[in-house]
């Protein structure tokens, strides 16, 4: 009870902060004064257990790192120390023989045309689901939303014959149109409820003015979604740039390959002999990848969590 | 009210016409005007996901070896994959996967979450580096610690020895015991980073005035984490436990790239075995058999986890 008068006096303080923005309130802080001393313990308990997790996850990054550093004899004989002497000529190795522009460069057309096409043909699709009053928009909705948990994979033989049928198999293009049927039904499902909050006032002078229906999208809902556009775009980039299953059976021509399926076969090749030039593969086929995380990691987890967040 | 229309509109400020006519310049909300608009998506999801689940469906029927025409099987390929020990061992498998995966992922998001909760020096940096699995493929993952796993030179071993742990040295994807355990390990390596920043979200959502309340009522830290935190949560646990079974069973690239399936089987899951039956033995049919049970059994999965959990947060409109 000694307590519980200083706390209650803490109270008003609390509720201004949780009326603002952020609602990360600490707990502790507000925690009675008899806990005072417990504190410094409870966070030094935290954050060792996050340091462990933290360790956990950056220590293979460094394994990897260090061993594209070390020449084959010192890879084999410190295989988790840093590299002294640096050995960047792997590098020069893997960059040549593991092909890893040429596999950059088609996964960037996979990935790019993915983006396009999913952006395109998503945000138009919700745009109708979201404005129009016509019959039967709901099914179509429906049949959209319906597939949001079946993974590509699993109609993986029927897409298979259809892809080599519609002579896209090794082609890139036929790697493009599944990947965006895969992405549609999360990037309408996103798309539709952001353009329902927008306001229906807007839209209705817009189309009272004569503004027809593509010049209000283009005009008046395009400007007004670019954080759901950037949503969309990085999950679906991230899809098509890591995806591996369609492309190990569509594509076999070794000059079509995207990068995991590139670093798959190179590494199926090389595995048991040369680990340095593995590893220097790996930093190089992941480095750009997480180069652009680092840069736009908001952006990044808010676009890859929002599927889960919304859904 | 019409000057303030043919003000918004600049196409009609010279010569005025017909300014805001209901019905005759605004486009209707309900005309054919629509179809354009749906047309390329609806043709996608047609062509590439709803075309080849008939498909499927149909081919499931059939015995297939993509060369001679296919042959009407009934349901043979259904019963032959029931009475296959093969499939069995793989369904098996991927629920050891799913168990694992999803009791791991939650359990440990959840821990991370609360601890990065609140106020907190390298709160985001410790966020972002939990994440950074998540943005990178299974493939490079998969070799990675394919590497960090190898009996001779991998770091797994190297480190054990170090610490004066020689004897648990093994070929950790090799061995069956270990094979698969590994292949579940570098999955919640993966995407543990996911499911915390899920969780996160939900904390943010709780008020914390309830929490305050609690305290004042004399409630510990453990029962307002149990009475409080656990319950509301229950929408975001929903979302986490959805998605990790989701992929547990559908996971390929990882056991496809770490292990191919082996040793004798011990990593081999349902899509694994997909895919050698319909790419490497030409069994079309019976593979298509295989993924209808599949689709089955994720479609079953998914309708009765959100049917369990109830509705969602922001109620999504299915």
């Amino acid at each position: 009870m000694r307590s519980s008068g200083r706390s209650g006096a803490n109270l008003p303080d609390v509720q201004l902060k949780s009326s603002t923005a952020s609602s990360a309130i600490p707990l502790g802080r507000k925690a009675p004064a008899t806990r005072s001393l417990r504190r410094p313990i409870a966070t030094a308990v935290r954050y060792c257990v996050l340091l462990i997790a933290a360790l956990a996850v950056v220590y293979p990054f460094f394994l990897m790192t260090a061993g594209s550093l070390k020449s084959d004899s010192g890879f084999m004989a410190d295989p988790v120390g840093w590299a002294r002497p640096a050995h960047p000529e792997n590098y020069r190795l893997a960059w040549q023989e593991a092909r890893i522009p040429r596999f950059t460069g088609n996964s960037l057309v996979v990935a790019a045309g993915t983006v396009l096409l999913t952006l395109g043909t998503a945000s138009t699709a919700a745009f109708a689901l979201s404005r129009g009053r016509f019959p039967g928009r709901k099914a179509v909705y429906l049949a959209f939303v319906l597939l949001l948990t079946i993974p590509v994979q699993i109609y993986i033989i029927p897409l298979y014959v259809i892809v080599v049928r519609a002579r896209l198999a090794d082609n890139l293009l036929g790697l493009i149109l599944p990947y965006t049927a895969g992405n549609l039904p999360l990037a309408v499902f996103l798309f539709k409820t952001y353009f329902d909050q927008l306001p229906v006032e807007l839209l209705d002078a817009a189309r009272m003015d004569g503004c027809g229906r593509l010049m209000t999208f283009w005009r008046v809902v395009l400007p007004l979604s670019r954080p759901i556009l950037a949503t969309v775009t990085i999950f679906t980039f991230v899809q098509a740039w890591n995806e591996f299953f369609l492309a190990l059976v569509f594509i076999h021509n070794p000059d079509l390959q995207t990068l995991p399926l590139g670093l798959q076969a190179f590494f199926v090749n090389q595995f048991e002999t040369r680990f340095p030039q593995l590893f220097a593969t790996l930093v190089l086929s992941i480095g750009p990848v997480l180069a652009v995380y680092l840069v736009l990691q908001r952006q990044f987890i808010a676009g890859l969590t929002a599927g889960a967040v919304k859904g | 009210m019409r000057t303030q229309a043919v003000k918004l509109s600049p196409g009609n400020v010279g010569n005025a016409p017909s300014p805001r006519a209901p019905g005759t310049r605004a486009w209707s909300l309900d005309g054919l005007g629509w179809v354009p608009w749906l047309a390329p998506a609806v043709l996608l999801l047609g062509v590439f996901s709803y075309l080849p689940i008939l498909v499927e469906a149909g081919l499931s029927l059939f015995a297939a070896d993509g060369f001679s025409p296919l042959r009407f099987v009934g349901l043979a390929n259904f019963r032959e994959a029931f009475t296959n020990a093969d499939l069995w061992t793989a369904l098996a498998n991927n629920g050891w996967y799913a168990l694992a995966t999803v009791t791991g992922k939650t359990c440990l998001s959840l821990l991370l979450a609360v601890l990065l909760h609140g106020p907190l020096r390298g709160r985001a940096l410790f966020r972002s580096l939990f994440f950074m699995p998540v943005v990178l493929s299974f493939v490079a993952i998969g070799v990675l610690w394919t590497l960090i796993f190898n009996y001779n030179y991998g770091a797994m071993n190297a480190t054990l020895a170090i610490v004066g742990l020689g004897d648990w040295r093994r070929d950790w994807l090799g061995t069956p015991e270990t094979a698969l355990p590994a292949v579940i390990a570098v999955d919640l390596w993966k995407w543990t980073g996911f499911h915390v920043v899920i969780y996160l979200a939900g904390l943010q959502s709780i008020p914390p005035e309830l929490h305050e309340a609690a305290a004042l009522d004399g409630a510990n830290a453990f029962q307002r984490f149990w009475r409080i935190t656990v319950p509301l949560l229950k929408p975001f646990t929903a979302v986490n436990v959805l998605l990790s079974s989701l992929g547990a069973f559908s996971v390929f690239d990882l056991i496809y790239v770490m292990t191919q399936g082996g040793p004798v089987k011990a990593t081999n899951v349902a899509m694994i075995e997909v895919y050698l039956q319909a790419f490497q033995f030409n069994q079309f049919g019976y593979a298509a058999a295989l993924s209808v049970i599949m689709l089955g059994l994720i479609a079953a999965l998914s309708g009765a986890l959100l049917w369990t959990f109830g509705r969602q947060p922001s109620g999504r409109a299915a």
